[in-house]
């Protein structure tokens, strides 16, 4: 069940995006719990949770695009998706780090593309958790705080965000490269690394969140690159 | 006897020949035939080896079994007329300039006369250093030529016949280089007799060693400046194209913001026009209140804060349009600053026009600052493009660093560009 929360001042532009999604729904088998508000002063006053926010930017009084302003001081990681019919308008939405923007009147085959791109992204911000068998017993931890493994002789290390010392673990990093799953990409044999928590990529090597900068290995280099190419464009 | 003199006369003629030949197809093997080869070449041929024999009857009979100073320049003479009429035989066969032709032959004469030179060394010290009759067909001569023969001959064949299969021989336009090299070989075609005179009178076994050393350097070297020369000319070539690639681009961008601005300019004015009609009061009504609004959705201008980015937005946006195909983009102009505006417009248009012959309905844009450098991601819906038509996009994504990957995923074609932090 995803919640889904739309901020629109025109009634029949939200009816219309609620059919589009009820239609999305039943073709992909998904359900979503869908939330209107009709102003942005609404949203800014209650700042409701939801997995997907849609956002006219074009609303009486405060604009769509100040409300998300709000919305990233407190909350930058629900994705966000801009409903306008002023397409120049919504080309600054990386400022609020807006997933994509429709143009109005939406139709649904217009729909279906946008919507296939927020559901890969509520898909990562969904807090997945890994279970780490460690010599005092099991941690279970969230696959996002996981900033990478590596080996060392023949234990594998997570290092983990916000703990300086590295968890020790027997294993292979195979394994714990299946259980981490597709956000997770090897940038050397024995470096396996969360997209999610790069800072920065340069030419050789990427810089972790917490500094930890850690080099490519030129077999995995370009494929290492290419994968973490696509996870910044947002394609997985 | 007579026979014998003859046959062995002719076996000298069919070997000199065909090393002479052998050497200057080396060359010019990647070189275009002219049409009617199958009796050009053969005609060519025997033409070349009559000229030999008739420059030899010419100029070396008279004064044949001498060791004096008359044979000798007889030889000179006789090889520098044979390898201008090298020139003119390689032309009855190649659709090619004399200059290439002059080229050709130069260069296989240098490689025969290495390997002349090189047999000439080992006969020489087979002998103990000691002046030898030149008998062609004694076992210990022959093979000694032959060896000669297959290594000199096979090196340059792995090192520039094999090179000029691969990128072409093309036309050559620098000529005093060419003229030179003529020289350089009429020259080096001296000396070779002038170290086979010293041999023959006995010059000794150390001084021949050192001009033979000499003589197969000189030969070396100009087989590389020749090498060289063809390299420097290719990689002029391909900056020259590289150049006229760039100017166009430059040329298209520059046309296409002039014409951008243009039709912003025309439909700003229109919406003004139309906005003061209906502003003025009681005329028109709702009707063009309608037509107020229209108008400012198909306001044409995109700011990215890139004004390639938005030339290349504006003028793609336009054709989107008129297929049907809705193009919505979310884009930080400054992000990609750090490209020449020419570039910006070449991989954008490249990227759009792929996205563009996918078919679907939607075609999203994103440009971003994302880990420490910027990310381009594109999602039309429909079919994968022609690989082919992101060939620009790869080539000037290179030249920033950017590594361009594509995928397709339910029903929609990515391509995601990423270029590191800079610097």
């Amino acid at each position: 069940m995803h919640r889904i929360l739309i901020v629109e001042d025109t009634p029949a532009e939200a009816d219309a995006l609620v059919a589009c999604l009820e239609r999305y729904g039943s073709e992909r088998g998904v359900s979503f719990r869908v939330e209107r508000l009709s102003s942005a002063l609404d949203f800014m006053e209650r700042r409701p949770s939801a997995d997907l926010i849609f956002m006219d930017i074009d609303m009486p009084g405060v604009t769509g695009m100040e409300a998300a302003e709000l919305l990233r001081t407190y909350d930058a990681e629900t994705p966000l998706v801009f409903v306008t019919n002023l397409a120049q308008y919504a080309v600054h939405g990386y400022a609020v780090d807006a997933l994509d923007f429709i143009v109005k009147p939406v139709s649904y085959q217009d729909f279906v593309p946008h919507m296939d791109r927020a559901m890969r992204a509520m898909a990562r911000t969904v807090g997945r958790t890994v279970a780490i068998p460690t010599g005092e017993g099991t941690r279970v931890v969230r696959v996002s705080d996981v900033l990478y493994v590596d080996i060392l002789r023949h234990d594998i290390y997570y290092h983990l965000a916000g703990e300086p010392d590295a968890v020790r673990v027997r294993g292979s990093i195979k394994a714990a490269e299946a259980a981490l799953g597709q956000d997770f990409v090897r940038i050397a044999a024995s470096c396996l690394v969360n997209m999610g928590q790069i800072r920065m990529v340069r030419r050789e090597s990427v810089v972790m969140a917490n500094g930890d900068e850690l080099f490519f290995s030129r077999a995995k280099r370009r494929e290492a690159l290419e994968a973490i190419n696509n996870y910044a464009g947002g394609s997985f | 006897m007579g026979g014998g003199i003859g046959i062995s006369a002719l076996m000298v003629l069919v070997l000199s020949v065909g090393r002479i030949v052998l050497g200057i197809w080396l060359i010019s093997a990647p070189l275009p035939l002219r049409d009617g080869a199958r009796w050009r070449v053969p005609l060519a041929l025997v033409s070349f080896a009559a000229a030999y024999g008739i420059l030899s009857l010419i100029f070396l009979a008279p004064v044949m079994n001498g060791t004096n100073a008359g044979f000798y320049t007889g030889q000179f003479v006789a090889f520098s007329l044979l390898l201008i009429s090298a020139v003119g035989f390689f032309l009855v066969i190649y659709d090619t300039s004399v200059w290439t032709a002059l080229f050709c032959c130069t260069a296989g004469y240098t490689i025969q006369n290495l390997t002349s030179g090189a047999t000439e060394l080992f006969w020489t010290l087979a002998g103990g250093g000691a002046p030898q009759s030149a008998d062609f067909f004694t076992p210990l001569r022959l093979g000694i030529s032959v060896s000669c023969v297959v290594v000199v001959y096979g090196l340059s064949f792995l090192l520039i016949t094999r090179y000029l299969l691969s990128t072409g021989l093309g036309r050559l336009e620098d000529r005093s280089m060419i003229a030179m090299m003529v020289i350089v070989i009429l020259l080096i075609i001296g000396f070779d007799l002038v170290v086979k005179w010293l041999t023959d009178h006995g010059v000794g076994i150390v001084p021949m060693l050192f001009l033979r050393l000499f003589h197969g350097l000189a030969c070396a070297f100009t087989l590389t400046m020749e090498f060289e020369l063809l390299v420097r000319r290719r990689v002029e070539a391909e900056r020259d194209t590289m150049r006229q690639v760039l100017a166009e681009r430059e040329r298209q961008y520059e046309q296409a913001r002039e014409s951008m601005a243009a039709i912003n300019a025309r439909v700003h004015d229109i919406r003004h026009a139309v906005g003061r009609i209906a502003d003025a009061d009681g005329v028109g009504g709702e009707a063009l209140r309608e037509l107020v609004r229209e108008v400012k959705v198909y306001d044409l201008r995109v700011l990215t804060g890139n004004e390639a980015l938005d030339t290349v937005l504006t003028e793609r946006g336009l054709t989107f349009a008129r297929d049907g195909v809705t193009l919505s983009c979310i884009a930080d102009g400054n992000a990609i600053s750090f490209m020449a505006p020419a570039d910006v417009y070449a991989l954008f248009g490249s990227v759009l026009d792929a996205a563009a012959t996918c078919g679907g309905a939607s075609v999203s844009l994103v440009v971003r600052e994302r880990l420490g450098g910027v990310s381009v991601h594109v999602e039309a819906t429909g079919e994968e493009p022609d690989a082919a038509m992101l060939r620009p996009a790869h080539g000037i994504a290179a030249r920033y660093g950017g590594t361009i990957s594509t995928l397709t995923r339910d029903g929609a074609w990515h391509i995601n560009l990423l270029f590191p932090a800079q610097g």
